[in-house]
């Protein structure tokens, strides 16, 4: 099966190259048949990597330690479900499936445009299929997941070798919230794939009017959810696994997932401006060519091991082959850019700083500023060893204090923005909008102020939450009134219908709700407790107003682990409100290591956090607490950013982009100096 | 300016996200009432805004900027391993490390009220004394290596405000590999 799984992908890559190369013949050609021929090597690919990612599995699911992968990432007595998601328990499978989501993409791709954009499309195989077979070649010659192990000889001769039992997949991962975070997060990655592509088609084709930018949009916004999501499930896992009482520590692996994401934000929200407006279009395209590179730049420093992080995967030596390939798409994509500037010229100005453009153009800005920061702060330590020969880490204080006001000017101008027009705005409509947001922000900000507290960021974040929140209920309710009126609607249909039938712009406005959300949620950080203490059976622990007694302790052993465990009851004000149990693991299988299985009451107001620290001989217990406030509200709000851009991304009838062509100069015929 | 004062109320018919959403509500505005006015006044306008923007973005970024220098003299650490700090013949007082080391078996003792333990690297040793309030993690144990963040104490000591850990990847060290093709 080994042997399936390497001919598969070897297969898979030929089929990659052919694709490639009949794409670019069959377009120098101009034969359409030879394009269709590339259509199929495509699906032909995304089949054989199919049945590789399926002959893995079939490996992990019948404990052949044989082969590396396996041994080094199941056991026999893992569960069938943490087996399956062994696939990318480890390095090199976790390639192979990141290598079939890029497949599949192409496939969907390739699929939908079939009819559709007959012009672009070669490049657009082209583009995929180099990305594809770049992976590819990783997953084939430098980390092959069907490698198998052997014993090597004094003499140099060897024979093959068979594990009794395996490594057993990292207990940090056997949680659910880990199980579904690295496809999900991969996905995110991966998609911003096909924008680039459209986007290299674009200019190569030299359509570069809004084609690219409407046939990509939607893959954009639902990009740009998976990673949002793939992030927020990380922080979970973190806040529940990792057991330190917090859900982000700007570790590079994190930040390396977060930087694609506020470019492609930024993006998300530039190519409205160039829609409307026909501006930015040099700036659109260089954000499409970061997000990407920022994708694939995410996966360099997890795997290469460049900078040093707890959730990177083992060094490797993929590192120079990710260089060379940044560099050569970095700098392709630029030269493209460069030779197609009369074409991407700005059909209009900034005509006020008092405009939509203009609050689109700071919001651009901020995000490229924080992505730019969180850059610099992670590889601070590759770039000073290169300059000065000694490694120099940053650490959270650097992040937050650029973070911090970053995240709230970003919630200003979410606030802001929707209330300027487009073009320009007179005060007078300026002073009409902010008239009722500007009140209930000051009637918060003086609530705060009276209930003691004085912590400046967290003050500003309320007030500014209650601002943006204010202006996204008035245009809700703005809408709703009017389709009232007009329509006779009751007020709840009114509202439903509203939203359906303008869902990208409802949609994005309830993403900002859970933007608002999320911001009370990261603002309860600043009044986090903790305490500790060593606990003897019936003593007493108490942070805040809870006391937590220690009623028993308890060991034993689950499906492939043995736990040790703490029982404490907790009182809040005196009284009982239930029992938590938090719980150190020991993993039998492979590396014995421990894992933390904190004990959580959740509630809107607080989170109580309760980790079992370690075991005396004497029976009593080390209990660290926490009490994290408001940290409910990033996950609700997260759950509400996925309704919101869902919203969004479903398609609204009859507005399915154009499908010709379009002509070469045709909007840029006012400004083509060539002409 | 003139021309300007008729403009609706802002979300009337300014839509953030696309024409779509000029549907079901108000107004079917003419999309070239958007594009008048092009002369040389707006032009002057152009300048200013344009201006303007640029003004605004250079406060920001210099502003974060500054933030962000203040942070990083906050918290920049030398990150280096346990036998260059032994080499190092500039004076530690005053500097942040970060150290790389393996934590040698058998060294850890969790019974003073503050744990100690050694780590090394090639063949060099420090004793490390825990100072920091933060649960230490799982990984953290013999033989695994750890990295310490903290300074040097007067007793020669290096007292660690946080420790990270990660565990020795010893499996893949046993045996060799090759490829089936």
């Amino acid at each position: 099966m080994a042997s399936f799984g390497n001919f598969c992908i070897l297969f898979a890559l030929c089929l990659s190259g052919y694709a490639l190369l009949a794409a670019l013949i069959g377009v120098s050609q101009r034969r359409q048949t030879i394009v269709r021929s590339a259509e199929h090597a495509v699906y032909a690919a995304t089949g054989a990597i199919t049945l590789a990612l399926f002959s893995l599995l079939y490996l992990l699911l019948t404990d052949d330690f044989s082969v590396s992968h396996v041994a080094n990432s199941s056991s026999r007595e893992l569960p069938v479900f943490f087996k399956i998601a062994a696939i990318w328990g480890a390095h090199d499978g976790s390639m192979l499936l990141w290598v079939f989501f890029t497949s599949l993409f192409c496939a969907l791709v390739v699929w939908l445009n079939r009819f559709r954009h007959r012009d672009m499309m070669p490049y657009v195989i082209a583009v995929l299929m180099i990305d594809l077979g770049f992976f590819l070649c990783l997953n084939v010659f430098i980390s092959n997941p069907f490698t198998q192990l052997a014993q090597v000889f004094p003499d140099g001769s060897y024979q093959s070798f068979l594990p009794t039992d395996g490594r057993g997949l990292n207990p940090l991962l056997q949680h659910w919230a880990m199980v579904i975070h690295p496809p999900v997060l991969y996905l995110g990655f991966i998609g911003f794939l096909v924008p680039f592509a459209f986007a290299i088609a674009a200019l190569i084709t030299r359509q570069l009017g809004d084609t690219w930018i409407r046939t990509t949009r939607r893959w954009t916004l639902l990009t740009w959810l998976f990673l949002g999501i793939g992030l927020i499930l990380g922080g979970k896992w973190a806040y529940v696994v990792l057991g330190w009482g917090g859900y982000w520590a700007w570790d590079p692996v994190e930040n390396s997932s977060l930087m694609p994401w506020l470019v492609s934000t930024a993006f998300l929200h530039s190519v409205i401006v160039q829609e409307r407006r026909g501006m930015l279009k040099i700036w659109n395209m260089l954000l499409v060519i970061i997000t990407y590179l920022l994708g694939i730049f995410g996966t360099f420093i997890t795997r290469s091991g460049i900078v040093s992080s707890v959730h990177a995967f083992a060094a490797s030596n993929l590192g120079q082959f990710f260089i060379i390939y940044m560099s050569a798409v970095l700098g392709v994509s630029l030269i493209l850019v460069a030779s197609r500037l009369q074409y991407l010229k700005s059909e209009r100005r900034l005509d006020s700083i008092l405009s939509r453009e203009s609050a689109f153009l700071f919001n651009n800005l901020i995000l490229v500023v924080a992505c730019f920061a969180i850059l610099w702060g992670t590889m601070f330590p590759v770039l000073s060893e290169w300059i000065r020969d000694t490694q120099i880490t940053v650490g959270p204080p650097f992040f937050n204090n650029i973070n911090v006001p970053i995240g709230l000017l970003l919630l200003l101008l979410t606030g802001v923005g929707p209330l300027f027009a487009w073009r320009k705005t007179s005060l007078e409509s300026l002073r009409k909008a902010f008239l009722l947001p500007s009140i209930f922000a000051v009637a918060t900000c003086a609530a705060v102020l009276a209930a003691g507290v004085r912590n400046f960021s967290f003050v500003v974040c309320m007030t500014l939450c209650t601002f943006v929140l204010v202006t996204i209920v008035e245009e809700f309710y703005k809408g709703t009134r009017i389709r009232m009126s007009s329509r006779g609607e009751n007020p709840l249909l009114a509202a439903v219908n509203l939203t359906l039938k303008n869902r990208r712009r409802y949609g994005g406005y309830i993403v900002h709700l859970s933007i608002i959300f999320m911001f009370v949620g990261f603002a309860g950080n600043v009044f986090n407790q903790e305490a500790s203490g060593r606990l003897a059976k019936g003593a007493e622990l108490t942070i805040k107003d809870y006391s937590l007694k220690m009623v028993d302790y308890r060991e034993g052993a689950g499906s492939n682990y043995q736990y040790r465990r703490a029982v404490l009851d907790v009182y809040k004000d005196g009284k009982r409100i239930r029992t938590l149990e938090p719980e150190q693991r020991m993993f039998t299988a492979g590396q014995q290591q421990t894992t933390t299985e904190v004990a959580l009451h959740s509630t809107p107001k607080e989170d109580l956090y309760l980790v079992l620290a370690g075991v005396s001989r004497d029976g009593s217990v080390d209990i660290k607490a926490f009490v994290n406030p408001l940290v409910f509200w990033i996950w609700f709000g997260a759950a509400v950013m996925f309704f919101g851009a869902l919203i969004a991304l479903i398609p609204e009838k009859g507005r399915i982009g154009s499908t010709q062509p379009e002509l070469a100069g045709r909007q840029t015929a006012g400004v083509n100096p060539g002409v | 300016m003139q021309a300007n004062n008729n403009l609706a109320p802002p979300s009337d018919f300014n839509s953030p996200f696309g024409k779509a959403a000029l549907d079901g509500i108000l107004l079917k505005e003419p999309r070239f009432r958007f594009r008048h006015k092009e002369g040389r006044d707006s032009l002057m306008n152009n300048v200013s805004a344009k201006a303007k923007f640029v003004l605004g973005g250079v406060v920001i970024v210099a502003a974060l900027g500054w933030l962000g220098f203040v942070g990083f003299e906050e918290s920049k650490a030398y990150y280096i391993t346990v036998d260059e700090y032994a080499a190092l013949t500039e004076p530690r007082e005053g500097r942040v490390f970060k150290l790389a080391g393996d934590v040698v078996a058998g060294s850890i003792d969790r019974s003073k009220p503050q744990m100690e333990f050694i780590i090394a690297s090639n063949n060099k040793e420090i004793l490390v004394r825990y100072v920091g309030k933060d649960i230490i993690p799982d990984t953290f144990r013999d033989g695994s290596t750890a990295l310490v963040e903290g300074s040097a104490a007067p007793d020669g000591t290096f007292h660690a405000r946080h420790i990270e850990a990660k565990c020795a990847s010893k499996y893949e060290a046993e045996y060799d590999k090759r490829t089936t093709s």
